[in-house]
């Protein structure tokens, strides 16, 4: 009887029942009761099908195909998220004449279509359903340029939602890595699951927009580190040490503006800097370990600083060498970057890029935002309550002097309001609409 | 919309439970799995507030954007009755026009989609697949524009005289592009595309050069033509949306 209920469609209860005859269900019958077994157990584990060993095998012979990320919440996920393997950005410029109410349909679309994705289940007419089954910790991040809220409710506006300030020592930026009036941060720890998520997006964004840009980057792959490890940036540098963390206040307070001195733009929306950092591995060659461990302070086998053994350690600025200069120099990345005010922390969530070129040799010359036979850098993600009050004094010192800057230039700059998630049956940026 | 989502994100779960509790009910009365699709079904109650009445669920319910002319309406409709249910028509507040159709294969080989003669019967205990490519809800003539992110209210008609509505997410879609055959006599004698590929906006401006434009360019040889042919100039105002 179950067999005739199959009709041709592409039906959800079609792709459960196929992912459940690949896990072994023999008969129509426990097709059907093992189906219902892995619906409940993805929907967090309600009585009814739960203890259904097939579930259990599944999760075991591929450990990415049941991960999922949840989308909805008060916070949107993709930012206190562990990073997995795979992260693209995508700024979409919206066109000229969208007006409010598009607004709400697109994000509407966007946040059903992102909810479906992240739970492995296919969006409403999504075209190739079976690319949608293994999420793989698939999480999709909405932010907003200025345009979203001149449209929507300009009285919301964050005052920090802007362009940063020009550095003019070291910025080379281009457009087509900068701005844009909507972000979509897509992660998935599965390079296919993140095409189609990007692609079944896109296509639900075309009506109300256009692509401006896209930066793919990448960390290790799932698997090859410890949970928690701190990724490293194609200088060989361990990047993204004393991040705030989920373990006390601090992700709270510096993330989503819960101490003194900071506000949230919104209660669980945060904001979103991306800096494309054009990372010189030509001239990065010519500098031997003693040189690069002195430009950022911190050791290239773990990260520890300078004045310390393990990559936690506080750094001690004010440690000397038995010639009196600091051992942390003055030029130091980490010294530079030091926080100067308890608000003045970040984020740092970076992905790797690494191009592919063409009809490419030699060296860069120092100084290059190009050439070689490389093309790669970082898409530095910096998430901060208040990017003008967090990210840009730590810029600013930065611009001024880091001797990282030797070897890396900004090509690309931008900033996005984060908004905070939404509920089931509402969307991101829901509250916006309610004035 | 929020009891449209709600409804369908349990759809692939009820679906299951419906299609264990069929077997449950074909084999046995054992109280237990009598117990779980009651559940299923309320949880799906937004869409199934006629249930008991008509003996259908419909799930996975979806249409497709357009500003004017032809579109169609897809989804799963299920029967749940001890009784065969005909769906005799289909109404909406978007065409005052609406067809059932079916997709076959002509004698040369091509499909077209024609009205159904007599509607569609759904036995008990089966469903009804509703999709691109094969059956549909046709609208024939839009009153109004269908805007991705919209719903549109549908209400299916059957023989004995229910009605069950329900509300289907719009969403933009390039596929559905079958050949229309207004005639089944007639095969192949007109064919007028079924595409109106989907507005972003809800303005009427069509300038050139936004995502507007690139939608129409977007559609290669046959298929352009035949939009030019079903929804006409392509360059004609858009309809007001039907949720204004």
């Amino acid at each position: 009887m179950t067999a005739d209920r199959k009709g041709p469609g592409s039906g959800r209860k079609n792709l459960l029942t196929r992912r459940n005859a690949l896990i072994g269900g023999a008969t129509a019958t426990a097709g059907a009761a093992a189906a219902v077994g892995i619906d409940t157990v993805r929907r967090g584990g309600l009585p009814g099908g739960g203890g259904n060993p097939q579930v259990e095998d599944a999760s075991s012979t591929a450990p990415l195909a049941e991960a999922r990320v949840g989308f909805h919440g008060e916070r949107q996920a993709g930012v206190v998220t562990p990073a997995p393997a795979y992260g693209n950005f995508i700024a979409v410029d919206l066109r000229e004449d969208v007006g409010r109410a598009d607004l709400r349909r697109m994000l509407k679309v966007l946040s059903a279509d992102a909810a479906d994705l992240a739970e492995g289940l296919p969006p409403i007419a999504d075209q190739e359903p079976e690319l949608t089954e293994i999420p793989a910790n698939l999480t999709v991040t909405v932010g907003f340029g200025e345009r979203v809220f001149d449209v929507v409710d300009p009285s919301a506006k964050p005052g920090w939602l802007k362009p940063l300030p020009a550095f003019e020592q070291i910025d080379r930026l281009r457009e087509e890595y900068s701005d844009g009036d909507l972000l979509l941060q897509i992660c998935s720890d599965d390079r296919m699951t993140l095409a189609h998520a990007q692609r079944l997006l896109l296509k639900g964004l075309r009506g109300f927009g256009t692509v401006r840009w896209v930066q793919e980057g990448f960390r290790n792959a799932s698997g090859s580190l410890k949970e928690g490890t701190t990724m490293r940036n194609l200088f060989g540098q361990v990047d993204g040490t004393i991040n705030p963390t989920t373990e006390d206040s601090s992700m709270d307070d510096v993330v989503y503006g819960l101490m003194d001195g900071l506000e949230p733009w919104a209660p669980g929306g945060t904001s979103l800097v991306i800096r494309r950092i054009h990372m010189n591995l030509d001239t990065w060659d010519e500098a031997d370990a003693p040189g690069r461990e002195d430009a950022v302070g911190r050791k290239l086998s773990n990260g520890a600083p300078l004045t310390g053994e393990r990559e936690e350690d506080p750094a001690d600025l004010s440690a000397t060498t038995p010639l009196g200069f600091h051992v942390i120099a003055d030029y130091a990345h980490i010294r530079r970057a030091t926080a100067t005010t308890p608000q003045e922390r970040i984020l740092r969530r970076p992905y790797n890029y690494d191009l592919p070129v063409s009809a490419a040799g030699g060296l860069a010359g120092k100084g290059a935002d190009s050439g070689g036979v490389s093309e790669s850098g970082l898409i530095f993600a910096s998430y901060q309550a208040d990017p003008v009050k967090q990210f840009l004094p730590i810029q600013r010192r930065l611009a001024e002097l880091d001797m990282l800057n030797m070897w890396t230039v900004p090509i690309g700059s931008c900033v996005f309001a984060i908004p905070p998630g939404c509920s089931p049956g509402g969307f991101v940026g829901d509250f916006l609409f309610e004035g | 919309m929020r009891n449209t989502i709600s409804a369908r994100r349990l759809g692939a779960a009820s679906m299951a439970l419906i299609a264990a509790l069929t077997l449950a009910a074909c084999g046995n009365d054992d109280p237990e799995n009598t117990a779980e699709p009651s559940s299923a079904q309320s949880a799906d109650a937004p869409d199934t507030h006629s249930n008991e009445e008509v003996g259908l669920t419909v799930t996975g319910q979806w249409a497709k954007a357009a500003d004017s002319g032809m579109t169609a309406a897809f989804g799963t409709i299920a029967n749940d009755s001890d009784e065969p249910v005909t769906i005799t028509g289909v109404d909406s507040p978007a065409s005052e026009d609406m067809q059932l159709h079916e997709t076959v294969t002509g004698e040369n080989g091509t499909s077209t989609m024609q009205e159904k003669e007599g509607g569609f019967t759904i036995q008990p205990g089966e469903e009804l697949n509703l999709e691109p490519g094969g059956n549909h809800l046709m609208f024939m003539d839009l009153s109004c524009s269908l805007l991705a992110g919209d719903d549109i209210d549908l209400t299916l008609q059957t023989e004995d005289g229910h009605g069950m509505s329900f509300e289907a997410p719009i969403r933009d879609y390039q596929g559905a592009q079958e050949n229309y055959d207004p005639s089944a006599e007639e095969s192949g004698s007109v064919e007028d595309g079924e595409d109106h590929s989907g507005h972003g906006t809800e303005g009427t401006d069509h300038s050139e050069g936004d995502m507007e434009g690139m939608d129409h360019s977007e559609h290669g040889g046959s298929s352009e033509s035949s939009m030019d042919m079903g929804m006409g100039d392509p360059a004609q105002d858009s309809l007001p949306s039907c949720s204004e």
